[in-house]
């Protein structure tokens, strides 16, 4: 086996990790030594990864890996055979591991997964790369709730292929723990913030605002006090959408502090400019504060966005006369809502009836519309259901949240810290404290 | 009522007055001015300048006039000719001044072309500046001799001449027009009070030029004092000779400050019998302000009870009858007649100068009013019908129905094809389930963003020992300005 390696230094590098395998401290040290050489000599690594067992050197295999992912591709093979062998290899790699040393392995693993999506990317092959991170990241979690540094990674992926169906499975799924529960391993909040983030972005692509609002709000309290340009980001999206799906932005919840007021309020003027405007319920305002602000939309890439916010005005417009109005003609509605012909306020009206946020009647021949009332909900069968569907997952929820109330409780740390302060403190004061210091 | 500031500002630096740039006239108010004027011009056909004028005196009736010539173009010269002539009584030689500048300005609009006549020619008045040298000394040496006689008094040490010295000083200063002197000589007269009469009457002075310069927290201010003196808490003969007439500068100021509804509590709480005029109102006055405020304001019941069962403000109606028959017809739900009577009377009440610019604010709630009552008892409405009661096309009673409704004043929707409007009865149960789900959602959101942020403390936490370290990683890989704010 040993004769298949051409390189003597490759050779030396193989015996050499195999005698560190069991001594992890000393294999880091060395592998991070010894990364020059294996880019070196790049062409050969095939064979390295041949002689080593994954099992047993898992870290060496990944960190080799690693060197292909990231080193220069050789000029006589075509770019997108040489990178999807590479994303195979991490495939096997991946497929063969044993959970618990994946585990470890999370956040080089989340390097090595980047660059093979980065040059995926590159060769237009994103698509390729989604079902092996949908794997790694079913192998890395422990419980459906976890959140793993792949991710974001599966997002961005799905993102760059334009293939949004994938992520959603796992975007549907809630969050309530980040990483693994092993102590010591600490959850960089990068992977966090991008995955809300880029979370938020699909679920707006898709349409689904509400979800979409609540991702970009997490992403936007979550991290306070500290503040990062993804934040930022987010709150732009976060306006936007807000303003398209609800008509308003909702006050954030109270653990965010006037830092918003301070940080993110001057950095968003444009975004912040358009509520008013869109409140006035007058379109020219709003495309004047629209074409004011064009530059700003167009460099943020938010423009989609914001022509989405013309629309909604027209559709919240609407809305506002069915609530005053049980039928008008077409030409007076369109009239009304600042509409320049009565066909493009009909076929509003066909969008806002097909979509359920209207109940009407269209009248041809006379021209009018008729506004029905919502048809009586809450009586069904199905709307039950779905309460008791929802119940169900709140009573799950609020099991989740006394697991990990206990679990704090019986922290080393937080008994020690709640032993040490004064006796007369109430658990709920001391847990407040013994994380903040 | 720019121009009024304007004029006091300019009184108290005579010295500038010669040199005032006309334009001025129409600066924006300062910035930190909050209850801005509205701007607006009123086409009146007929209208009695001079028994207008007539009810009222001194500094008021001038006001008064200026407030006219800057809110109707008809009137203005008028208006303005019968001020100066009133000016001249006085010795008001900065009023004088400026009066003269607003007349000329006034002739260079209506008569553009004027070429060959002189202006001799129109009779106006001619800007006299004898009369202004020889009042400016005659003021002068008035001021010269209340001050000797202050003196003088005060040396003698008798309590009251001081008072009365003091008091007469801000007279004076009142008369030619340094409003903020005669304040400072009123207080001044504070310290030789020695009956609680004394102490109201010097706030009564002071409120007095507080209205004047429209200083509207600082008469806020007197009037509380005037109410707190000990002696009229206890003392009911005080109580009812003062009482009226502090209530009626409460509204006054409680109007200025858009708080109609107790401007109207407190003008319907004066007494005509103990009520002394101050020279700022008339007894119709009183009744126009508080009559149209309680119209915009009170609801049936308060009407009936505080206004058409007062029998001490039934003589202020009585004064202005019109007033009291809108108010009756709009009791009784005859809208048509009430809106009508208002209607008439509206350009007389955009031209006085307290309630003009609250006029129009006013008037639209008095007409929602109308409206929400009009259609309250009823399940369906003919909009032709109701249009002939409230007298509007029926495109713009659409609008205004749909603003009623979008507010939530009336529960209705509206058949724009058959023109007829349908309450509407809210299924509640639904209304209840829908709230109900949203908040347990957001309660849940809220709950979820704990959790992760617990949980990203938890990280923090055990990274505790490289911290700064972590955050400079962190800023790096993502490659942004990574602010991190203590807070």
């Amino acid at each position: 086996m040993d004769s298949a390696i051409a390189v003597p230094q490759l050779d030396q590098f193989v015996l050499t990790v195999r005698n560190l395998a069991s001594d992890s401290q000393e294999l880091a040290e060395y592998l991070a030594k010894q990364s020059e050489t294996l880019h070196k000599y790049v062409s050969n690594l095939d064979s390295v990864l041949e002689a080593l067992d994954i099992h047993e050197n898992s870290i060496t295999v990944l960190t080799v890996l690693g060197v292909k992912a990231t080193a220069q591709k050789p000029a006589d093979i075509p770019g997108v055979q040489y990178h999807t062998a590479i994303a195979t290899q991490i495939n096997d790699f991946v497929t063969t591991v044993s959970a618990e040393e994946l585990r470890i392995l999370s956040d080089p693993l989340a390097n090595v997964m980047k660059s093979m999506l980065t040059n995926l990317g590159e060769v237009e092959k994103p698509m390729f790369a989604i079902p092996i991170i949908r794997r790694a990241i079913c192998k890395l979690q422990e419980k459906p709730y976890q959140l793993t540094q792949l991710h974001c990674l599966l997002c961005q992926a799905c993102l760059m292929s334009n293939n949004l169906k994938p992520a959603l499975s796992i975007l549907d799924q809630e969050i309530y723990v980040l990483g693994t529960e092993s102590p010591g391993v600490v959850f960089d909040p990068k992977f966090f913030l991008s995955y809300y983030y880029l979370g938020g972005v699909i679920y707006t692509a898709m349409k689904n605002y509400s979800r979409a609002i609540t991702f970009f709000e997490i992403a936007l309290t979550t991290l306070l006090p500290v503040m990062s340009q993804i934040m930022v980001e987010s709150y732009k999206k976060y306006v936007l959408v807000s303003i398209i799906h609800l008509g308003t932005v909702p006050s954030l919840p109270k653990l965010s502090p006037p830092l918003i007021e301070r940080v993110l309020k001057p950095v968003c003027q444009a975004y912040l400019d358009i509520i008013p405007a869109y409140q006035s319920g007058d379109p020219s305002e709003l495309q004047r504060t629209i074409t004011k602000y064009h530059d700003v939309y167009q460099r943020d890439k938010n423009k989609g966005l914001v022509k989405q916010v013309v629309k909604a005005l027209h559709r919240k417009n609407i809305l506002k006369l069915t609530n005053t109005f049980l039928n008008m003609s077409i030409s007076d509605l369109a009239q009304r809502v600042n509409l320049p012909s009565t066909a493009e306020a009909e076929e509003h009206l066909i969008a806002m009836i097909e979509a359920g946020e209207i109940y009407g009647k269209i009248n041809r021949k006379e021209g009018t519309i008729m506004f029905n009332d919502p048809p009586k909900k809450f009586d069904d069968p199905n709307i039950l259901k779905k309460i008791l569907d929802e119940i169900t997952s709140k009573i799950s929820f609020s099991s989740t949240v006394r697991m990990m109330d206990e679990d704090i409780l019986v922290n080393p740390t937080f008994v020690k810290k709640i032993s040490s302060e004064d006796d007369g403190l109430s658990i709920g004061q001391g847990s407040s404290k013994s994380y903040q210091t | 009522m720019s121009s009024l500031r304007y004029l006091n500002r300019s009184s108290r630096c005579p010295q500038a007055a010669g040199v005032i740039d006309p334009m001025q006239v129409d600066a924006p108010p300062e910035e930190n001015d909050n209850n801005e004027e509205e701007v607006y011009e009123v086409d009146i056909d007929s209208f009695d300048l001079e028994a207008y004028a007539n009810n009222y005196t001194g500094l008021a009736r001038i006001y008064r006039l200026i407030y006219i010539a800057d809110h109707c173009p008809k009137l203005r010269s008028d208006a303005l000719c019968l001020a100066i002539s009133h000016v001249v009584t006085t010795m008001n030689a900065n009023l004088y001044q400026v009066l003269h500048q607003k007349l000329q300005q006034c002739q260079g609009h209506v008569l553009p072309d004027v070429t060959g006549g002189t202006p001799m020619d129109t009779g106006l008045p001619v800007f006299n500046a004898s009369w202004v040298e020889t009042t400016t000394q005659k003021a002068a040496m008035k001021l010269e001799k209340l001050d000797g006689d202050l003196k003088n008094y005060k040396s003698n040490s008798i309590k009251e001449s001081i008072r009365r010295g003091h008091n007469e000083i801000g007279d004076h200063y009142v008369n030619c027009g340094d409003l903020i002197e005669a304040t400072k000589s009123y207080s001044k007269a504070r310290d030789y009070c020695t009956s609680s009469t004394h102490v109201i009457s010097m706030c009564l002075n002071i409120i007095k030029v507080g209205i004047y310069l429209q200083n509207w927290s600082h008469v806020v201010n007197y009037i509380i004092k005037a109410e707190s003196t000990p002696d009229f808490t206890e003392n009911s003969d005080l109580q009812t000779t003062y009482s009226s007439t502090l209530k009626c500068m409460t509204g006054l100021a409680e109007l200025a400050s858009r708080k109609y509804k107790v401007a109207a509590h407190n003008f319907l709480r004066t007494n005509l019998d103990y009520w002394d005029s101050c020279d700022v109102m008339t007894p119709n006055d009183i009744a126009i302000y508080g009559g149209i405020c309680a119209l915009a304001t009170f609801n049936r019941l308060e009407l009936q009870n505080s206004v058409i069962c007062n029998n001490s403000f039934k003589l202020f109606l009585e004064l202005e009858p019109e007033i009291r028959d809108a108010i009756f017809k709009f009791y009784e739900s005859k809208y048509e007649i009430c809106l009508t009577i208002l209607d008439k009377i509206k350009p007389t009440l955009l031209l006085d100068m307290y309630i003009g610019s609250h006029i129009n604010q006013l008037y639209s709630n008095i007409r929602s009013k109308a409206m929400i009552q009009y259609f309250c008892p009823y399940d369906s409405a003919d909009l032709r019908k109701m249009a002939l009661c409230f007298n509007t096309p029926l495109p713009d009673l659409e609008d205004e129905l749909m603003q009623l409704i979008l507010d939530g004043h009336i529960k209705a929707r509206i058949d724009s094809i058959n023109k007829i409007l349908y309450a509407r009865h809210p299924n509640q149960r639904v209304e209840t389930f829908e709230k109900a789900m949203s908040m347990a959602q957001q309660y849940s959101r809220y709950m979820h963003i704990l959790v992760l942020k617990s949980q990203m403390i938890k990280h923090q936490t055990n990274a505790k020992v490289s911290e700064r370290e972590r955050h400079n990683h962190l800023g790096k890989t993502l490659n942004v300005d990574f602010v991190k704010l203590s807070g």
